[in-house]
């Protein structure tokens, strides 16, 4: 019972990052259309900013603000000099996306070199706390909340503000929007500035989970990809749900069949496409 | 395909016909001529043209760019070596094994891909081909892992031992013969069909076209042109590592489509030696050579939309159409 309990804990401190990543990339491409490839970069370059920043002045929420504000940036240069030329091109959008991604994942390798690195919870959430009789890790427990925190806010950003109101209308037809007089574009801008600064604190905020190696990025962005191809391209409820599906399944399936870590993922993927070739929320 | 059929084939594209010769024969007396290091780079370009003509099949042909090809060309220079260093099995039974398992795979990727459209085909292809990385980069006890797997035996045939220039001609061989083949396939009325699933799939299903199923064939076809590639690879360079499985392989079997100039079967060759000898050039002068490539990347879709093919065709039409089509809006002027 004990192992069940700890194990899903787990599993759902997993969603939780998962959901930070995916809800990044499937706004940017339900709005925008656009295939950021370089999703998965921004994770790892996020992870090694707060690396830095954790390492010179030793506070953990300096760094979290760190991964993602420098992420934001660049994230917005990267758009604003590159990719809003391509709009509506997907296979330029990714094979721009790819070279980006061999730039970061190179930067990387030069700034921090190709030592794997451990990197340590704040204070406040080392050591353990019991839930229902078991010693779980504190700071896997903050990570569920700030998931359900984070998931509950993006969903009343969308659903219930003027701001949301506006995106979905740029979603849904750009076109009409802009006849509007709605400034399209700068919704945009915030889509994608929002996306990489989640997916940057994700970045840190996984690092104690998942330590951080010159192969994160590689590793990271087929878990954000089938949390989008599970849920539905573009669709927010299904970038909640597939993370917790993505979440759970990955753990179990790491934890139980060790060998087959990214085996376990796939059967499930197949199985919804074979059914939904769209996704479970996604639109035909 | 009869013989008068291909008669007619080459009339009609007669000097095609005698530019292809030439180049055959050049390519055959090359070892005489240059260096062993050029004769292995020749034997790379081989290896990556079939690669990117299979890829070719479905980014240019039929219109669905996969980013997990390499999965197809990964998983069967595996298969080769697994068979070969951990089971014992020779040459030829390690070849039937790896095309085995490479058309298994194919036939299950093929299943969940076909049906679905644009975007989600690309990104599928990646998660997937991502999953066979994952399964190679993690799974130590069958791959190694990262040190990826060393010592495969040089091929042989009967008593001759392929290395050096006798797999050179090898190489050669198996390049022509899927040439033949690929030529083939894409001019016949199943080629046809793919071209015409690229216009557009909603008229080709009306006119009472099995979509899916062509789709899935193609998929299968070319998932079994790049496990050949990846056949020819491990056995060249006698080692496979999960480098070659990774979404950047995948993308630069699609740069080397891309920069050839899509939907021939010319382009990919010229794109994937473009690219070959690039990498090569790059990665013995400087150790940053994974950002120059990640330019290379970016600056082929800023300033090379259509590839070189597609930049020496632009070129040409500027250069005739001024000549030809000047006195024709003249007349229309008046």
């Amino acid at each position: 019972m004990t192992f069940w309990v700890v194990q899903l804990l787990n599993g759902l401190a997993f969603s939780s990052l998962l959901f930070l990543l995916s809800v990044g990339f499937t706004l940017i491409f339900g709005l925008m259309r656009i295939l950021k490839l370089t999703h998965g970069a921004f994770f790892a370059l996020g992870g090694y900013v707060g690396l830095t920043v954790l390492q010179v002045t030793g506070n953990f929420y300096l760094a979290i603000l760190a991964g993602g504000a420098a992420m934001t940036i660049i994230g917005l240069l990267q758009h604003k000099i590159l990719l809003h030329r391509f709009h509506g091109i997907p296979l330029n959008q990714v094979l721009l996306t790819l070279g980006l991604w061999l730039i970061y994942d190179d930067i990387i390798l030069v700034i921090w070199g190709g030592i794997p690195q451990r990197v340590p919870p704040p204070p406040l959430l080392e050591g353990a706390m019991s839930v229902f009789g078991t010693a779980f890790p504190k700071y896997r427990f903050a990570l569920i909340l700030l998931g359900v925190v984070v998931a509950i806010v993006v969903w009343l950003i969308i659903e219930k503000t003027k701001l949301g109101a506006v995106i979905r209308a740029g979603a849904d037809n750009e076109e009409i929007a802009r006849a509007m007089g709605i400034n399209v574009n700068k919704v945009f801008i915030f889509a994608f500035g929002f996306g990489s600064f989640l997916a940057g604190i994700a970045g840190v905020l996984g690092a104690p989970l998942l330590g951080l190696e010159p192969a994160t990025s590689s590793l990271i962005l087929p878990l954000a990809l089938v949390v989008v191809i599970v849920g539905g391209l573009g669709s927010l409820k299904g970038a909640m749900v597939g993370s917790l599906f993505v979440g759970l399944v990955d753990n179990f399936g790491r934890v139980l069949i060790p060998d087959f870590a990214y085996f376990t993922l796939f059967a499930p993927m197949a199985l919804i496409l074979i059914f939904r070739p769209q996704g479970m929320f996604g639109r035909k | 395909m009869t013989t008068s059929m291909i008669a007619a084939i080459i009339t009609k594209n007669k000097y095609k016909v005698i530019f292809l010769v030439a180049m055959l024969v050049l390519l055959v007396l090359a070892p005489q001529f240059v260096s062993r290091f050029t004769v292995t780079l020749i034997t790379l370009c081989f290896v990556y043209s079939i690669l990117a003509m299979s890829l070719d099949l479905l980014a240019g042909y039929m219109g669905y760019a996969s980013l997990g090809h390499a999965a197809f060309f990964g998983v069967a220079a595996y298969s080769v070596a697994i068979a070969n260093t951990k089971m014992g099995y020779s040459f030829l039974p390690s070849v039937i094994f790896s095309l085995a398992i490479t058309i298994f795979l194919a036939l299950i990727f093929g299943l969940l891909v076909s049906s679905l459209k644009g975007v989600q085909f690309t990104l599928v292809n990646l998660a997937l081909g991502q999953v066979i990385w994952g399964v190679a980069y993690r799974w130590y006890n069958l791959t190694g892992g990262d040190d990826g797997l060393r010592g495969v035996a040089r091929p042989e045939i009967g008593s001759l031992v392929l290395r050096g220039d006798s797999f050179y001609y090898f190489a050669l061989i198996v390049f022509v013969v899927s040439l033949i083949c690929l030529v083939m396939l894409v001019q016949s009325p199943f080629g046809q069909t793919i071209r015409g699933i690229k216009l557009s799939e909603s008229r080709m299903r009306v006119l009472g076209y099995n979509v899916f199923l062509h789709k899935y064939l193609n998929y299968i076809i070319a998932g079994f042109f790049a496990g050949v590639a990846g056949i020819l690879m491990v056995y060249f360079n006698t080692y496979i590592g999960p480098s070659s499985l990774e979404v950047f392989a995948s993308a630069s079997a699609l740069l080397m489509v891309l920069v050839g100039g899509a939907g021939t079967l010319f382009g990919p060759i010229i794109g994937a030696s473009f690219v070959v000898l690039l990498e090569n050039f790059f990665s013995a002068q400087t150790e940053r050579w994974m950002m120059i490539m990640g330019l290379l990347y970016v600056s082929v879709v800023l300033f090379l939309p259509g590839g070189i093919f597609g930049l020496f065709k632009n070129l040409i039409n500027r250069i005739f159409s001024r000549k030809i089509q000047k006195p024709v809006s003249d007349s229309i002027d008046k």
